[in-house]
């Protein structure tokens, strides 16, 4: 069941086009994350989506019924804002309550409704406080609290945690994926950080330039990612161009530089150029002699990044390309004893390899 | 080396900003102290001190009906300004973008406009529609510089104020005027404090628009000066001491809450 559409949604700011077409259905109840970097465009179709902006084309549905002409406070969407945007001259029991003051709630419905969004959010000993008296992590609890009261048809949350310290926003994101599942919520989430959002997301929409560049489940964009833009968001990467030299039961054989791949590569041609794209957690190293082969060759440990759960090396191949290899902190031999200047034999897995279409490659 | 030129370059500043300081305020606490005297003359230091005079301005019926002329314009124009005053600045704040700085800089205007320029137009304008020296005209006319004061104070409030909580509000089901009415307003109530006081003041401090204006009918400052022309007595001191304390008191409130406000802290 779709609760929210967009389709073909832009919106013009004079000449500037801050969304260029978006089309996205949500499912009730779904979990649904807008990750791009500043500027692509998430937080102004959030606020499309809110209603304190109008759509320049295409047209928003909820529930099938349209709604780009719909102000703000009838719209049945609960929002959760990076700054918390609570209100500083009241309680945090009269924050909550506010939206049940607007819809004319009161008596004992009201505290009853208020007492159980707090209990939601754990800070029932604290309704008679003050926002300043609060932790910022407390600040965003009573902001949840508050959007939830409603029982909101959509939640919308801008960036929620980004400016909470790194301990407190991994506990916060659990609490609120765990509320999420809970009451069923549909959501629509507006991050930049991309571990935020494969944490969180049922599916993740990239955008980038006012575009949807991809949508799909963490795991398909993580692995599968349709162009550079996407694959380079998603986390490190290496890219490398080569060239089908040969094509076998449906491997495509890939050479690049030094390297000779073999990879499943549908509809590839011979002597068509490719750029493959590599994660760094898939390439291993070994000390010891090289073995050439396919998906071997040999290299010198240029740099290495110890980064506590794991390690980050660049390996210069014979032909100057420089590889990042990232190899968990496993305490084990031969991924600990690898040190800089060292001639190491670099494996890449059959699976660790990916293709860019050459149009969307960049 | 530099550390020692620091120094002393401090001490220059802390003495000079004491000469400026006693250069201003020395007037000020002279005639406080000649207020206070229990002679029938004026004379500094008084021979001896006491509220004789204070009590007099309260008895008599010219001082009085200025006080109360004065105080009675000032409180009506205090919240007709805010009113108006934060309409216009909400206005510039949320309005369209174009023209904004034209309509800014011609409501501002009257601050900035000599006196006598504004008391004149006033006047000419005034005589027409028959509102000289009655307490109407006096409003209408110290409104024209009041609500400037309220356009730039709360429009400084509003300037840096986090719009997302009025869009909070706005999402849990609040209209634009209630939103503004149970947030924005509250939210930004230390601009609307400053702005009142401002308004308070200068109306009640006015003189120059009102004095083309009045002709029976006297405020408070206006009759300070006519009575300077043909009786010099203390109980000038006393209606001026008056004066500067009813400013003072509210500057210090003012002073006081603009701490409050920018620690960070919202008053309640």
């Amino acid at each position: 069941m779709t609760a929210v559409s967009l389709e073909g949604v832009a919106k013009r700011f004079g000449p500037v086009l801050a969304v260029d077409g978006i089309s996205l259905a949500i499912a009730k109840g779904e979990f649904v994350t807008l990750l791009g970097p500043s500027g692509c465009g998430k937080t102004t179709t959030l606020r499309l989506i809110a209603g304190f902006l109008r759509p320049s084309e295409g047209r928003i549905a909820m529930n099938g019924r349209h709604i780009e002409s719909l102000p703000p406070h009838r719209r049945e969407i609960g929002l959760v804002f990076q700054s918390f945007a609570l209100f500083p001259h009241m309680t945090v029991a009269d924050n909550v309550a506010f939206g049940l003051r607007m819809r004319g709630v009161a008596g004992e419905e009201r505290r009853r409704r208020v007492g159980d969004a707090l209990d939601l959010v754990r800070l029932v000993g604290l309704a008679e406080s003050y926002p300043r008296q609060l932790s910022g992590g407390q600040q965003q609890r009573v902001a949840l609290a508050r959007a939830l009261v409603i029982r909101p048809q959509l939640l919308l949350l801008d960036e929620p945690f980004g400016a909470l310290d790194p301990q407190l926003r991994e506990h916060l994101q659990q609490e609120l994926k765990t509320l999420q599942k809970k009451l069923k919520l549909t959501t629509l989430f507006v991050t930049h950080d991309q571990a935020e959002a494969m944490l969180l997301s049922d599916r993740i929409a990239i955008m980038n330039r006012g575009k949807l560049e991809q949508i799909g489940w963490p795991r398909d964009i993580y692995e599968q990612p349709r162009s550079r833009f996407v694959a380079e968001f998603m986390g490190r990467s290496n890219l490398l161009h080569g060239k089908v030299t040969a094509i076998e039961n449906g491997f495509a054989q890939v050479e690049a530089g030094t390297l000779t791949l073999e990879i499943p590569l549908e509809k590839a041609r011979t002597g068509e150029s490719v750029t493959l794209l590599i994660r760094p957690e898939r390439v291993r190293l070994r000390r010891g002699p090289a073995v050439e082969g396919i998906g071997r060759c040999g290299g010198v440990v240029d740099s290495v990044f110890y980064l506590g759960s794991s390690l980050t090396y660049k390996v210069a191949l014979a032909d100057g390309t420089l590889l990042q290899a990232t190899q968990s902190n496993t305490g084990e031999e031969g991924a600990s004893g690898i040190e800089q200047g060292m001639a190491v034999q670099v494996e890449i897995l059959q699976q660790a390899c990916f293709s860019l279409k050459g149009d969307e490659a960049g | 080396m530099m550390e020692r030129a620091e120094y002393r370059r401090g001490r220059l500043v802390s003495f000079l900003t004491a000469l400026t300081l006693i250069f201003l305020v020395a007037p000020l606490v002279v005639l406080l102290m000649q207020s206070f005297t229990a002679e029938s003359y004026l004379a500094f230091p008084p021979a001896s001190y006491g509220i004789r005079w204070y009590r007099h301005i309260f008895s008599d019926d010219e001082w009085q009906r200025a006080i109360l002329l004065s105080l009675g314009i000032a409180a009506t124009v205090t919240p007709l300004s805010l009113g108006f005053g934060t309409a216009a600045a909400l206005a510039l704040d949320r309005g369209p973008l174009r023209g904004r700085r034209a309509f800014y800089t011609v409501l501002i205007s009257p601050m900035i406009l000599p006196g006598v320029v504004l008391g004149l137009g006033i006047l000419r304008v005034f005589l027409w529609l028959d509102l000289t020296d009655r307490f109407l005209g006096f409003a209408l006319a110290h409104l024209t510089i009041t609500i400037p004061y309220a356009v730039i104070t709360v429009g400084a409030s509003l300037a840096s104020f986090d719009r997302s909580a009025e869009e909070a509000a706005r999402s849990l089901g609040a209209s634009p005027w209630r939103a503004v009415w149970h947030v924005t307003l509250p939210m930004i109530r230390p601009g609307l404090v400053g702005g009142g006081i401002f308004a308070f003041i200068t109306s009640f401090d006015e003189f120059i628009i009102t004095y083309f204006l009045a002709t029976y009918h006297l405020t408070l400052p206006i009759q300070i000066f006519n009575s300077l022309s043909y009786q010099l007595d203390p109980s000038i001191a006393a209606v001026s001491g008056l004066t500067i304390m009813i400013t003072a008191l509210l500057t210090t409130v003012l002073v006081f809450r603009g701490q409050v406000a920018s620690g960070g802290r919202v008053l309640r």
